[in-house]
């Protein structure tokens, strides 16, 4: 299954890409936040 | 996962976490536990959380369920594993096996770049600490009334929880 594409920014404000890592894997760590 | 990084890397995969946390947070996060990989905010979940079928309404107005997805390097999802606990060991073997069993060359991953870290509103103010000593020493006076023996140590502790009341007032104010 294609795996849907994100772009969210991250820490700093630049904006992360899963298209932009294509040739490599990605792991996409959820988790709950820190509220 | 953040002490698994460099092996994770070595097989070939990048590492990001995903959470509601907006990006002052999630800079707060990455200095305080020097993570190794980015934090991405997605605080609607319609980036991300909810197009991977992991957004949990239940809870705060909706959160990410905890989860791990790998994606492979055509962009296909290989494997995932919803709702386990990523301090756990077990777990993060059983991420790596599935990392290397795409026999991928090795990757370079930047350290992230840092943000403007900005403290939770949630963070425990010291001074909110306080009530804490307080009913800490009302419970030892209470119980001192019943323990006739233990004087001496409900004396010693209600005189610690002055000093630490002391103490805390004694800070500036946060």
């Amino acid at each position: 299954m294609a795996a849907p594409d994100l772009a969210l920014p991250d820490q700093s404000g630049a904006t992360w890409r899963l298209a932009d890592h294509r040739g490599a894997a990605a792991l996409l760590i959820f988790y709950r936040g820190d509220w | 996962v953040a002490s698994r990084h460099d092996d994770l890397t070595a097989a070939g995969a990048r590492v990001v976490g995903i959470s509601v946390d907006d990006p002052g947070r999630n800079a707060a996060m990455v200095d305080k536990l020097h993570l190794p990989f980015p934090l991405l905010a997605d605080p609607d979940g319609e980036g991300a959380i909810k197009p991977y079928d992991v957004w949990n309404a239940e809870e705060k107005g909706g959160i990410a369920h905890p989860a791990a997805v790998l994606v492979g390097p055509d962009g296909e999802e290989a494997f995932r594993t919803v709702g386990g606990d990523f301090a756990d060991r077990p777990t993060e073997d059983e991420l790596l096996d599935e990392v290397r069993a795409l026999g991928l060359d090795p990757v370079e991953q930047a350290a992230p770049t840092p943000g403007k870290p900005q403290p939770s509103d949630r963070a425990l103010k010291v001074r909110s600490l306080v009530p804490y000593f307080l009913g800490g020493r009302f419970t030892a006076m209470a119980l001192g009334m019943r323990l006739p023996d233990a004087e001496d140590e409900v004396a010693r502790y209600v005189d610690e929880m002055d000093r630490w009341v002391a103490a805390v007032k004694a800070l500036p104010r946060d």
